[in-house]
């Protein structure tokens, strides 16, 4: 097990209302699971609360693993090039600078960037600034990352090659992957469990696993069993929308 | 850009031509003396110019100017680090920098007589509140997501000010210095004229005395030269401030 949330009831401060409450689940180490919910439900308090950026008022948050967190929009640092938006963390972590040097040349080429090392943010594009932004979080070394709607503002192209890209990144590295989405299709197509937030406050969260492999096919979407999953998904969805 | 230079350059050489037609016209060198006559006026001084009256007002200038930056820079930064300093000083700030701090210049030279140090002191109060209170906005401007992504991988505030704030602040920080470089020019010359037996602009006023029309306007000529040659060194520095600048 890698994450766990026992009984936690979070609200902000000089807010009414909670947006969780005595909320419980886990996640097991190495899987890839997807938190899906309508806007505001509170996935990425969630995160905050995961990475320590805010702290529960009731219950308790069992982190093992070591977070690495993606926030919802890049924020690469645009006076930084791309080799030096990898190495933040390691500068951080004050670690030697031909040793940093090559971890950040091993990461960028990780993610497809070799040849970008002196590139500037905003002579990037979308996808390419995504996948800095990947390496970034992977350079802080930790096992578990929390990737906040890491391609919502991608087009729809960039975004499905992006998200074949990050499976293909899951299933070479030995991490566990926790992802926020808006969208139905990458939810399915990228995890073996989704987590459906409900409700205001969330008080559980409906859990429906993914019945396809780990080394899947777009074209697996188009099976029946996927196909009626997904209109189940939709049907939750839109049920919290009009609430 | 190389288009925009020459569309400058050619204005600049057709009001400088018709100036000297107008001057050759109206010949009264002592009441407009000519840009040739001026040139030629400041090659003849060359050596009080150069040697003895510049070199005293550069360092008004220079040390002002690097007074004024040093307190700005600090002072800023406290006001952003701690809320109570700048409730203090943010609203007084603003206030004096209303004040015309030229017309308050004589008050210097009454209390510290025709002194370098009254000069100084004219250049950094001319300077520093705006540099200060763009420091400060610049640092204000910082993007709080940043900050947290840098706690999340574990910073220390001296980390996610160095890496984070300082980036953020510079591009305003150089666009006060850039704003503020030709004020102290002109009041370090101002002060001089005011009170001092030293230097271009106390130099500039005596010739006024003499009716020498292009030995007035010799000191000035090499003011502004000083003056773009700053701007070209800050201009310099914010190319590199360029790639972002639109960013933060
Ligand atoms: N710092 C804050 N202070 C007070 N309320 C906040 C704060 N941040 C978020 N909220 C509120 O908490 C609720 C949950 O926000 P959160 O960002 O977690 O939603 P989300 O599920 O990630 O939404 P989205 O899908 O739009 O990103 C929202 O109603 C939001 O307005
Ligand atoms: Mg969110």
């Amino acid at each position: 097990m890698a994450l766990k949330f026992k009984n936690v009831t979070f609200r902000y401060e000089d807010e009414p209302d909670c947006i969780m409450e005595n909320l419980s689940f886990e996640i097991e180490k190495g899987g890839l699971t997807s938190f899906i919910g309508a806007s505001g439900c509170g996935k990425s308090t969630a995160f905050r609360l995961i990475n320590g950026l805010l702290t529960p008022q009731e219950g308790e948050i069992i982190c093992e693993e070591k977070c690495g967190y993606m926030p919802q929009h890049d924020l690469l640092f645009p006076w930084k090039n791309v080799e030096q938006n990898v190495m933040i963390p390691l500068v951080v972590q004050k670690v030697a600078k031909a040793k940093r040097k090559a971890m950040a040349a091993e990461l960028i080429s990780r993610v497809g960037l070799e040849g970008c090392e002196k590139k500037y943010p905003k002579e990037l594009s979308g996808g390419m600034r995504q996948r800095v932004a990947f390496a970034r979080t992977l350079s802080t070394g930790a096992n578990m990352l929390l990737l906040d709607e890491p391609f919502s503002a991608l087009d729809s192209i960039t975004r499905v090659s992006m998200q074949e890209w990050l499976l293909e990144q899951w299933r070479a590295l030995d991490k566990t992957i926790l992802l926020v989405t808006h969208d139905v299709d990458e939810a399915v197509f990228l995890s073996e469990r989704i987590l459906v937030f409900t409700g205001h406050p969330v008080k559980q969260l409906m859990e429906i696993p993914v019945p396809l492999p780990k080394d899947r096919t777009r074209s697996m979407l188009l099976r029946p069993e996927i196909i009626k999953l997904k209109e189940e998904l939709i049907k939750v969805l839109r049920q919290e929308a009009t609430l | 850009m190389k288009k925009r230079h020459l569309a400058a350059s050619i204005l600049a050489i057709v009001i400088l031509v018709l100036w000297q037609l107008l001057a050759m016209k109206v010949n009264i060198p002592h009441i407009i003396p000519s840009p040739v006559a001026i040139v030629k006026k400041t090659w003849e001084l060359r050596e009080t110019l150069f040697l003895v009256q510049l070199p005293v007002t550069l360092y008004t200038i220079v040390v002002g100017f690097l007074i004024s930056v040093g307190i700005s820079l600090v002072l800023a930064t406290a006001m952003e680090e701690f809320e109570v300093v700048e409730a203090m000083f943010y609203p007084v700030l603003v206030v004096t920098q209303t004040i015309p701090v030229m017309c308050i210049s004589p008050l210097f030279v009454l209390w510290f007589g025709y002194t370098q140090t009254a000069r100084i002191i004219a250049v950094v109060l001319a300077t520093f509140f705006a540099i200060t209170l763009n420091v400060f906005d610049g640092l204000k401007r910082t993007d709080v997501r940043k900050i947290e992504l840098m706690q999340t991988i574990g910073a220390s505030a001296l980390q996610i000010f160095l890496h984070v704030k300082v980036p953020t602040a510079l591009p305003m920080f150089l666009t006060a210095l850039k704003m503020t470089l030709p004020w102290a020019v002109i009041d370090a010359a101002v002060a001089e004229w005011l009170g001092a037996n030293e230097g271009l602009g106390y130099f500039s006023k005596r010739m006024i005395s003499t009716m020498d029309g292009p030995a007035v306007f010799a000191p000035v000529l090499i003011l502004t030269i000083i003056a773009l040659m700053g701007m070209a060194i800050l201009n310099l520095i914010d190319k590199k401030v360029g790639i972002y600048r639109s960013e933060v």
